[in-house]
């Protein structure tokens, strides 16, 4: 008792260094049972004043029957939240449809196709969702409508790796022709050349072959005439035998949600 | 319990009621104003009542225990500092009798 009297005398350090004392120890969870003792009384109180914070007035001096349509309302808004899901969801499997019928149209009959969910990507490969569970094979070509993703290079029971369009690690057969009308889709009627690409140049086009800046480039077999690109840059190769060409992707495989593996 | 003594009661209740206020309504610093004044007028008394509104206030606030009681102090402490060596004010006139 003395010993706190002659403590309070010295008054000030006295205090400042007890007060720093009790800072640097709630570093440590020292004074957390404390807080927790502190706290348990004033949570209900505390509500409501973080109610009152929020300007939420009406939830602590409503009367019974203000407090039942705030529930309901309060409902109706979660309510109104899910059918928002639901309609995104439908929109999705709209879009989903309309992109199989796209497919559909473009393919020759005897082609399928397996959609799938990109899941993540690292390099030059995409990572999808469906894997030898459901049939996926090696060497499979993946498209999203008429544009070439990429083949896939390893299966895994749930999962496949696909190398994506324009990387080195990959080279097709392709044909070039006039971006025109009707050449789309009788792209062998229209054809200036051809090529075999590798990342996103065009190697051994023949040095007379008539390409041009803006011809559209696809694949020549198997199955034919999946868009690949344009060409953005003509060059003569280094030892004049051959023409080189750069092209552009017209979709972005690193953007992309949703493809299709195509089954014969 | 003199009238001095009831007065400086109420004024530590005061002093509570208002580190709550602050904590839970208004944000705004009352309750360091209400240690200036009442260090100015009861110079080093109010020591022990800062530290202790100082702890208040950080439980009820969330804050870092002990940071409201080193603010307070020190305030209190340059309040004292300015009353007697700035402004030149009589000490012994200003405390309060043992």
């Amino acid at each position: 008792m003395l010993a706190w009297k002659d403590f309070n005398k010295k008054s000030l350090s006295g205090y400042i260094f007890l007060a720093l004392i009790i800072f640097l120890l709630d570093y440590w969870p020292l004074f957390v049972p404390l807080k927790n003792i502190f706290n348990w009384p004033f949570q209900s109180l505390r509500e409501s004043v973080y109610c009152l914070n929020n300007g939420d007035w009406q939830k602590i001096f409503s009367s019974g029957r203000t407090s039942s349509l705030e529930q309901e309302n309060q409902k109706l808004k979660e309510e109104r939240v899910r059918l928002i899901g639901e309609v995104a969801l439908l929109q999705g499997l709209n879009d989903e449809n309309q992109k199989l019928k796209s497919l559909i149209d473009f393919y020759p009959e005897d082609y399928h196709f397996l959609p799938a969910k990109v899941i993540g990507r690292s390099g030059d490969y995409l990572i999808i969702n469906q894997g030898e569970k459901a049939g996926v094979l090696l060497g499979q070509l993946v498209v999203s409508a008429q544009h070439l993703v990429g083949r896939i290079t390893e299966v895994y029971t749930h999962e496949a790796r696909l190398v994506k369009l324009g990387s080195s690690l990959l080279e097709w057969p392709v044909l070039i022709f006039a971006d025109q009308p009707d050449c789309f889709s009788n792209s062998i009627v229209c054809q200036k050349g051809r090529g075999i690409v590798s990342g996103q140049i065009i190697k051994e086009i023949l040095r007379e072959e008539e390409v041009a800046e803006g011809d559209l480039v696809v694949l020549l077999d198997d199955p034919a005439g999946i868009l690949v690109g344009r060409i953005v840059q003509i060059w003569e190769s280094q030892d004049k035998l051959f023409k080189q060409a750069k092209i552009e992707k017209l979709i972005n495989p690193d953007r992309l949600t949703e493809v299709f593996l195509i089954v014969k | 319990m003199t009238k001095s003594n009831f007065t400086w009661s109420i004024l530590v209740l005061v002093l509570f009621l208002t580190a709550f206020l602050e904590a839970v309504l208004i944000p705004f610093p009352l309750t360091l104003v209400l240690i200036i004044i009442l260090a100015f007028y009861y110079g080093e008394r109010v020591f022990v009542w800062a530290f202790w509104v100082g702890l208040w206030q950080d439980l009820l606030s969330w804050r870092h225990l002990g940071s409201w009681s080193i603010i307070f102090l020190i305030t209190v402490y340059l309040i004292n500092h300015l009353k007697y060596r700035v402004f030149g004010l009589n000490q012994e006139k200003l405390s309060l009798p043992d």
